[in-house]
């Protein structure tokens, strides 16, 4: 592709040669019947070479063709044959009439021919614009569109150097984006001693061609190419194309700044929501820990035995909880920045769950239920990171539903695989959280959610480390059953077919 | 404090366990709710003489239920609040809470506010017909436009008197500085902060013992100004 607006000199030359071999043609093929046909037709046969040749050739063909015309007309159709000389007077009539003809004709072709060029040049403006359009489209970052920008250049203008330079306040010149051959440092030397320059300008001898496409606080962005096109349309068209594409750097830096906004606005979010969760979740034990033990401490007030123990539990209950919430954090931190590592060992999932169930104590009364074979496989994971995960499970139970709602924990092994499930007949969760509900810091929609978002997200985190699976089977107002899946331990010890040598095999040593 | 009824409005079970166990213990009758909608159902049956009210609440917002209890009593409101952020007290009184105390709090600090509350606003019902209002050693004639301090006259400014008149009418509870700036100054000047406390310093200077150490106009530190019976 290259942009041009005149004719080649190719098809010029093509034009003059059709022109003159056509009239040659017709003369050789008239002079047989010069005699016996009229001057008229003669006349007419000899206006097709002139209309061809300026359409192959262009305008600049149509003098020549008319004057070739002419005099073949009159030398060898009009009499006396030979000679320039007319000798009846109505022979002008038609010499007059053909060199009108073939004038006009060759006017009208000329005409054509401008309208023509004016569409071409209309067509490579709008190529531009569609170009550029395309360009913009497809460039987020500052870098993307100067890249872009001097491909596109290269092609357009046919520059075998095509190069974006940015001028640093200080002087200090850097080649941003490139295509084609490099710039020497001679070359970037002569751009900076001429920088800014507002518009497309030719850089003397060297052929090279440098303008402004944008600029900056601080930095002006340069377009340069080599060679510099010498035609002033091709050079209207750069100046074009140099202003459209400060409009797409333009546009490109304010979307990046964009970008880095949105980016700056979500880290602000999720710091204040890690605010929030920890003034939330560190307070509120505190705020039980603290009036449990100034009640406890206070030497004035008669505390009975029952009012005592009811204290002591809190506090207990309370420790455990924020020890659940700052290991949250950590793991949060750690899911976070990918640093998670399992220490993964073959873990008795029932012992697990009923050691979570046990700190829970009072909190959760006779309101939970286990149904866990006797038999479940061991499964390979971290014991301290699952432990976590249970007890996320059920503090968002207890914390989503109203006291004493039955929660049941359950398991059962599948195929290379145990699945446990910890369901509760609360109110369920909306449909429109459910999608979000493992998200870090996601809160729910609902006026009356409690909780930070961290507990599900870290749930979600420490099952996908170990490639496991975790879902929701909620039915809005129905209770809510989270689900997860970890592999089993590779060796299994309980067998079905033959429990006796596991067993043996579990029992400590005898020693005789 | 035998036998004063209190509401506790919190959501968080040990926190209301714990809260419940210790007012129990000093002798105070406690009842508690854990939302806002059982919270103002209780208010309106019981008819507590204390409200602990927790901003967190799952149901409506704490402020929101400090708004909607004063719409119809003037029952005290202490505000627990565990944000940390000052924004939310300063929101809950000026909804006409009385007090609040940021989690964690002990036990006494809890029982201290609950004493400052209910003795005052006894007092301020008694007389609210009156045109001398008294705190403390402070007697303030609000026809005469004149004050006593231990049986002292003080000559107060025009702003002072106001100020003082009008922390006079709420004894007890903190009054934020947009309160403050909108009743005495207007509402034009609710941003700005600094007149209350230049003000404030006068009238300490002429109401206070020891105006370096006060102890009937108390700041509530970037919240707003108390005045309170010392004794």
């Amino acid at each position: 592709m290259h942009l041009g607006g005149t004719t080649p000199p190719g098809r010029r030359l093509a034009g003059t040669g059709v022109t003159v071999l056509g009239v040659a043609v017709a003369v050789g093929g008239l002079m047989p019947f010069r005699t016996s046909i009229s001057v008229e037709t003669a006349a007419l046969v000899l206006v097709v070479p002139v209309v061809l040749g300026v359409a192959l050739g262009g305008v600049t063909i149509a003098p020549l063709g008319v004057i070739a015309g002419f005099v073949a007309f009159d030398v060898f159709f009009i009499p006396p044959y030979g000679t320039l000389r007319v000798a009846a007077g109505y022979h002008w009539i038609s010499l007059v009439v053909y060199a009108l003809v073939s004038l006009v004709i060759g006017g009208v072709v000329a005409q054509l021919y401008k309208a023509r060029d004016l569409a071409e040049r209309r067509e490579a403006e709008l190529r531009i614009f569609y170009e550029l359009a395309e360009v913009v489209a497809g460039s987020r970052t500052v870098d993307a569109a100067h890249g872009a920008i001097t491909a596109l250049a290269a092609l357009l203008f046919g520059a075998s150097t095509s190069a974006i330079l940015l001028t640093e306040d200080g002087g200090s010149v850097r080649t941003v984006a490139q295509a084609g051959e490099r710039l020497t440092s001679a070359d970037l030397d002569l751009v900076s001693s001429r920088t800014p320059l507002p518009r497309m300008s030719p850089l003397g001898s060297s052929r090279l061609i440098a303008g402004l496409l944008a600029t900056t606080s601080g930095a002006a962005t340069t377009l340069v190419l080599r060679p510099a096109p010498t035609d002033p349309e091709q050079l209207r068209l750069l100046d074009l194309f140099a202003m459209q594409a400060g409009v797409v750097i333009d546009r490109a830096r304010l979307s990046e700044e964009a970008a880095r906004m949105t980016a700056l606005a979500e880290v602000d979010r999720l710091r204040s929501a890690l605010m929030r969760s920890v003034s939330h979740d560190l307070r509120t034990p505190l705020a039980s820990i603290k009036a449990s033990i100034s009640d406890l401490a206070d030497g004035t007030i008669d505390l009975d035995l029952d009012a005592s123990q009811t204290l002591l539990a809190t506090i207990e209950e309370e420790t455990d909880r924020l020890t659940r919430f700052v290991t949250n954090l950590l793991d949060m931190t750690r899911i976070e920045s990918g640093a998670l590592q399992l220490n993964r060992g073959a873990v008795p999932l029932d012992e697990l769950i009923e050691s979570v169930l046990v700190r829970f104590g009072r909190l959760l009364g006779d309101s939970v239920s286990l149904q866990i074979p006797d038999d479940l496989p061991l499964v390979d994971a971290d014991y301290t990171l699952v432990d976590q995960v249970v007890a996320n499970l059920v503090e968002n139970a207890i914390q989503h539903c109203p006291s004493n709602t039955p929660i049941v924990i359950s398991a059962s092994p599948g195929t290379g695989w145990v699945e446990a499930r910890v369901a509760d007949e609360g109110p369920g969760i909306a449909r429109a959280d459910q999608d979000h509900i493992f998200e870090m810091f996601y809160r729910g929609t609902a006026p009356s959610t409690r909780g930070t978002g961290i507990g599900l997200a870290i749930c979600a985190g420490v099952i996908a480390a170990h490639g496991g699976q975790l879902w929701l089977e909620s039915v809005e107002g129905g209770g809510s059953t989270f689900v997860f899946r970890l592999p089993t331990a590779r060796d299994a010890p309980f067998d079905e077919d033959d429990t006796d040598v596991v067993r043996r095999a579990v029992a400590p040593p005898v020693t005789t | 404090m035998k036998g004063v009824r209190l509401l506790v409005i919190d959501d968080e079970r040990a926190v209301l366990r714990a809260l419940v166990t210790g007012l129990r213990a000093r002798g105070y009758s406690v009842t508690t709710a854990s939302s806002g909608g059982e919270g103002l159902g209780m208010v309106a049956m019981d008819g507590p003489e204390v409200i602990i009210l927790d901003l967190g609440l799952p149901d409506i917002d704490g402020v929101e239920v400090c708004r909607r209890i004063r719409e119809w009593t003037e029952t005290p409101i202490v505000v627990l609040s565990a944000d940390g952020a000052e924004g939310r007290k300063v929101e809950a009184l000026d909804q006409g809470a009385d007090d609040f105390i940021t989690k964690p709090f002990s036990m006494a600090e809890l029982e201290a506010r609950l004493r400052v509350a209910l003795r005052h606003r006894a007092r301020c019902t008694a007389e609210t017909d009156s045109s001398v209002l008294t705190v403390g050693p402070l007697s303030i004639d609000l026809a005469g436009r004149s004050v006593t301090v231990r049986g002292r006259e003080v000559s107060l400014t025009r702003t002072e008197f106001d100020l003082l008149a009008f922390l006079a009418r709420h004894p007890g509870r903190v009054i934020t500085h947009r309160m403050l700036l909108e009743a005495v100054w207007g509402p034009e000047y609710v941003t700005e902060s600094q007149y209350v406390r230049v003000y404030a310093n006068h009238l300490r200077k002429k109401i206070e013992e020891d105006p370096g150490r006060p102890s009937i106009l108390l700041t509530s530190p970037g919240v707003g100004y108390q005045l309170v019976d010392p004794d």
